[in-house]
């Protein structure tokens, strides 16, 4: 059977076939997924919340313009819920330390030496991540973290994927040349 | 033979999948015979795998979908609903919450951890003067446009009513407007349209600049009023609902309602600003400079290592001066020889005035676009509504 684009997924909905939102929730669970936690910093609220902006894509689908392509759409309608869901959660703040507890862990066998090597090494990236300027970051966090593809990234920013390819590549030399003692 | 020099920009795109076969098997034979690009390759993979690792993929649960499809409403999407203008006027509101929502818009796209102040002023290096590459100033258009399409910019979050505080300041930027009087608006509160001509306004003043005054022209609560243009008194600007493009047009100044005027299949070519320059893709970061209307002065937008706002007043071929640090973002036009308006790499609108050396926070949310009325003092523009989610046409008069 042909696979529906995002677009014609859309369309299905709108004419009411909820089916047709369970393919889009299906293709997209875990970019939205990714999305929650990353923003939110917690496994279980991730969960809430991706739920929620799943739910809100669907009640603001009428919103949607076919003319337009769905996943950038989709992806703001998701990360807007989530932005507003966050901000009616008590503030709380997530060290570093209690944010790594929910990191899967790559190896089974305890070696404190290694995570301690880990940790430093945890720190000295994420150092130079936030001294990355803005549009070189955001990019590497929705790649690696967010797990989109080049295709969605520029879409999602508005970019073409010649620039994207471009920050990507300036971003990683940076970080690159930030982390050069780490990479010997 | 690939050149050395393309090696590594070749081999991330290697490791992102993003090469042909050709061009991976050409950069093989290279490697292969390169041991100084193999190391370079090998660093650049090392990079790529320490970044997966370091944020690892997260799985949603299992059941995720059928969880997500129980909880949907009963009910379809609704059918949208005809426009309805919404008319009012609370710009002390509006400013209040667009100052809050400044933070969220702000940290948005951080990462869970860190030091988001640190990463937004991070510029990778000092900024460095730049010489101008344009030599001509072209002619002052009727009125000079920029617009960002939805894409570019991520809309923040709607902000909480409950949240807006007329003391509230942000780091996101610095904001040197302080409310001094309203007119008819409350303090932090909404204050109802009367219908009649003269329109209540909010004054803000700063030091050095003087004062402005700005009024909510137009707004809806289910739609983004866009693309605002300005012709004489008249205020022209297009909202999409359902399938169609609706032309739309006010008053600047005398309190009319909104009108319909007619569908029209497409909303016309960007205004045109005048000396504008978009070298973006030479520079490989943002990078826009526009002549002033005497075809001798001239500002730059830049983002990248040589982020910020840069002016020349010495003629087409000097070196830029930089006067502020908020670049990076996507227009720039001058209202008359002594100002001009830019977006900072957070979509927010300020104006700069070059003999004060005075840069001032005009709209403290994302701006979609924005134009110069033909005075040269008033500035129109579409900007975010922290409290419906949408954009409203804004006019702030200038001093």
């Amino acid at each position: 059977m042909e696979r529906l684009t995002d677009e014609q997924l859309a369309i299905l909905v709108l004419a009411g076939d909820s089916q047709a939102f369970a393919q889009i929730v299906e293709r997209y669970q875990k970019q939205i997924f990714a999305l929650a936690y990353r923003l939110g910093g917690d496994y279980d609220e991730a969960k809430d919340m991706a739920q929620e902006a799943f739910i809100r894509v669907y009640n603001e689908m009428h919103r949607y313009d076919p003319n337009r392509r769905f996943f950038p759409w989709m992806y703001r309608v998701a990360h807007n819920c989530c932005i507003n869901l966050l901000q009616k959660r008590p503030k709380e703040t997530l060290s570093l330390s209690e944010a790594e507890e929910f990191r899967p862990s790559q190896n089974e066998t305890f070696d404190p030496e290694a995570q301690y090597a880990q940790r430093e090494f945890d720190e000295n990236l994420n150092r130079a991540l936030q001294q990355l300027p803005e549009h070189y970051r955001t990019p590497i966090v929705l790649k690696y973290l967010e797990g989109l593809s080049y295709q969605q990234i520029s879409a999602y920013l508005g970019i073409s994927q010649s620039t994207l390819e471009s920050r990507l590549f300036r971003g990683r030399n940076m970080l690159r040349k930030l982390l050069k003692e780490d990479l010997k | 033979m690939i050149p050395c020099g393309h090696v590594e920009r070749l081999s991330q795109l290697h490791i992102d999948g993003q090469l042909g076969p050709k061009q991976s098997a050409a950069l093989q034979r290279h490697l292969s015979k390169c041991s100084r690009c193999a190391a370079v390759y090998e660093q650049t993979a090392q990079l790529d795998r320490l970044l997966s690792e370091y944020m690892p993929a997260v799985e949603p649960p299992a059941g995720f979908v059928d969880g997500v499809m129980a909880a949907l409403p009963a009910n379809p999407p609704q059918v949208l609903r005809p426009p309805v203008v919404r008319r009012r006027l609370r710009p002390a509101a509006v400013i209040a919450a667009a100052l809050v929502l400044a933070a969220g818009v702000y940290g948005a796209l951080q990462l869970p951890v860190g030091s988001s102040e640190t990463a937004l002023l991070a510029s990778g290096g000092e900024p460095q003067p730049l010489a101008w590459q344009e030599q001509a100033a072209e002619p002052q258009p009727v009125f000079a446009q920029a617009d960002v399409t939805p894409e570019e910019k991520t809309a923040p979050a709607p902000a909480d009513k409950t949240k807006t505080n007329t003391n509230t300041n942000t780091s996101a930027a610095p904001v040197r407007t302080q409310p001094e009087k309203h007119t008819s608006a409350g303090s932090g509160g909404e204050a109802s349209y009367n219908g009649k001509t003269d329109l209540p306004t909010v004054a803000y003043s700063n030091e050095n600049v003087g004062s402005y005054s700005m009024v909510l022209l137009a707004a809806y609560n289910d739609y983004d009023a866009m693309r605002p243009h300005v012709q004489g008194h008249t205020v022209s600007y297009y909202l999409r609902v359902d399938d169609t493009l609706q032309l739309w047009q006010t008053a600047l100044h005398d309190g009319q309602d909104p009108s319909f005027v007619e569908t029209v299949d497409s909303m016309p070519g960007l205004g045109r600003i005048a000396g504008f320059k978009d070298e973006s893709e030479t520079y490989g970061y943002a990078y826009y400079s526009a002549a002033a209307p005497d075809g001798v002065s001239r500002a730059a937008n830049c983002g990248g290592e040589a982020k910020g706002i840069y002016v020349s007043s010495a003629g087409l071929e000097g070196p830029g001066r930089l006067v502020s640090n908020l670049g990076g973002g996507q227009i720039i036009s001058w209202g008359d020889n002594n100002k001009f308006l830019f977006t900072d790499e957070n979509g927010l609108l300020h104006v700069y005035y070059v003999a004060e050396n005075q840069e001032l926070l005009l709209y403290a949310n994302s701006v979609k676009s924005a134009c110069w009325g033909q005075d040269g003092h008033t500035v129109v523009f579409s900007g975010y509504d922290a409290v419906t989610g949408h954009y409203n046409i804004y006019a702030a008069s200038l001093p």
